[in-house]
């Protein structure tokens, strides 16, 4: 409530919580929790009216009979003196009281254990809401534990995977260096066959025909046979440099036929 | 014997101070409230009961009839603690007298006629004239439903002033019949056997309740929902 009044003051523009703020209601602790508990045997009576207390107190000074002995005269007085008069209604006493303790003789244990069940129910009900919340809970922890198990083997999964692909990485690596080595090599295979079919008799043949053998692709002007395997070996070199894929690192001095 | 027959139904009254007051306020020390979730067996017990009548009385009415839930319960229990109160030997019981039943009876029927008059004037005034009565019989049914309803408050409170006393009179009666006849002897145990059965047969003022309260329940349902 004291945590309350200053929320109520500043609720509004006009604050009209002002006058109520400065009285705070319920400081104290409220009554309805935690109840003490309820006894749960009453006291002790006999004939159901005649508490035991009453016997104990008169047991010193008169012993067992004593109280009995009081009743009696008590009961005998009033009537002798009529004091109770013994009229209609007696008898409807009589029957009244008789009939209601044939029913609570005969009922009272079943109605009470009839009302302890009840409760017993009640509580049942509440307890087993607890109880699955528990279970619920419970269940939500297992299967969350069970699943950081299997988070923690993960990694060899990922090993696994990582160390597949750095294979396929370098095989697919390796492949194109391969390939690249080759390309370069008939490449360098053809000027090579080229220069021996030049240098045996080609070059008089090549100049009759006007260079035409070089073949589309190739610029090739009728002059010299180094000039033509200049232009050649760019444009190879040119084909070379494309077909290496761009991944491929290729630190490897690629040795023309001229050079080594 | 007139003298004494009458004496247990005069308003007690103790030094010219009404103790009936206190005698109508008694019942509703007997009924505890209880803030907890489980209670001592009487409490359970009486929570129980409450339910259940509730549940019986009230799952008929729509919304706007269960709004007077709290005051059909409050009067089933009055009207039934009353009178078994009343069964105790040397007690005075309220309904008894005719002037408590009626000023139970009246205002609440009246509250219901008013409602269902004020919500639903035409079904109201229908319910003057059951269907399918043929045509000259129309004005003289409709002064005979309106003596009908209008009779319906001095029902309901003489036949609780009727059944209470008449039970209680038989009761004394039948006691004092008794006491005329210990002297000769023979007929003693049959007379006590009748006065067991009659005063079983009267803690029934329990059904006189349910009587009561359900007269008035259909009255106010017919009144107000349909």
């Amino acid at each position: 409530a004291a945590a309350a009044a200053p929320s109520l003051k500043n609720a509004a523009l006009l604050r009209p919580g002002v006058l109520q703020a400065t009285r705070i209601f319920h400081t104290g602790q409220p009554n309805l929790a935690p109840v003490p508990p309820l006894p749960e045997h009453g006291g002790k009576v006999r004939f159901g009216l005649l508490p035991e207390e009453f016997f104990q107190f008169l047991y010193p000074k008169t012993g067992v009979t004593g109280p009995y002995v009081l009743g009696t005269g008590l009961i005998l007085r009033l009537l002798s003196k009529e004091i109770y008069a013994i009229t209609p209604e007696t008898f409807s006493v009589i029957s009244t009281i008789g009939f209601l303790v044939y029913i609570v003789k005969k009922h009272g244990a079943s109605v009470g254990e009839f009302a302890d069940k009840l409760n017993e129910q009640k509580i049942a009900q509440l307890e087993e809401v607890k109880q699955a919340s528990i279970k619920q809970i419970q269940d939500a922890i297992d299967m969350e534990k069970s699943q950081q198990a299997l988070v923690q083997k993960r990694h060899y999964l990922f090993d696994v995977q990582r160390n597949n692909i750095a294979m396929a990485l370098e095989v697919t690596y390796r492949e194109q260096l391969h390939r690249v080595y080759r390309e370069v090599k008939n490449r360098l295979d053809y000027h090579i066959s080229v220069q021996n079919y030049d240098a045996s008799e080609g070059t008089r043949a090549h100049d009759k025909l006007g260079g035409e053998a070089c073949g589309a692709e190739h610029l090739c002007t009728a002059g010299e046979g180094n000039s033509r395997q200049v232009h050649c070996r760019s444009k190879a070199a040119r084909k070379e440099g494309s077909s290496s894929a761009s991944y491929v690192n290729t630190s490897i001095p690629i040795k023309t036929a001229r050079n080594s | 014997m007139n003298e004494n027959l009458f004496t247990s139904f005069i308003t007690p009254v103790i030094l010219g101070l009404p103790l009936v007051t206190l005698i109508v306020l008694f019942p509703s020390l007997l009924f505890p409230t209880s803030n907890r979730l489980v209670s001592n067996r009487f409490v359970t017990l009486q929570q129980w009961m409450l339910q259940l009548v509730s549940k019986q009385m009230m799952s008929i009415h729509n919304s706007k009839g269960q709004t007077w839930a709290l005051m059909l319960m409050s009067l089933i229990l009055f009207i039934g603690s009353t009178n078994l109160l009343g069964l105790l030997p040397h007690s005075f019981t309220p309904t008894t007298q005719l002037s408590m039943n009626l000023g139970m009876a009246i205002p609440l029927w009246a509250g219901a006629v008013i409602t269902g008059f004020r919500n639903k004037t035409k079904a109201s005034l229908a319910h003057f004239l059951p269907q399918g009565t043929p045509t000259p019989l129309i004005p003289m049914l409709v002064i005979i439903e309106t003596i009908s309803l209008f009779i319906q408050p001095m029902a309901l409170a003489v036949r609780l002033t009727a059944n209470i006393t008449a039970g209680h009179l038989l009761i004394h009666l039948i006691g004092g019949a008794t006491l005329a006849l210990m002297s000769i002897s023979t007929t003693t145990a049959l007379i006590t056997f009748t006065i067991l059965i009659l005063l079983t047969i009267l803690e029934f003022a329990v059904a006189m309740i349910q009587a009561y309260v359900f007269t008035l329940l259909v009255s106010l349902y017919l009144h107000d929902n349909t």
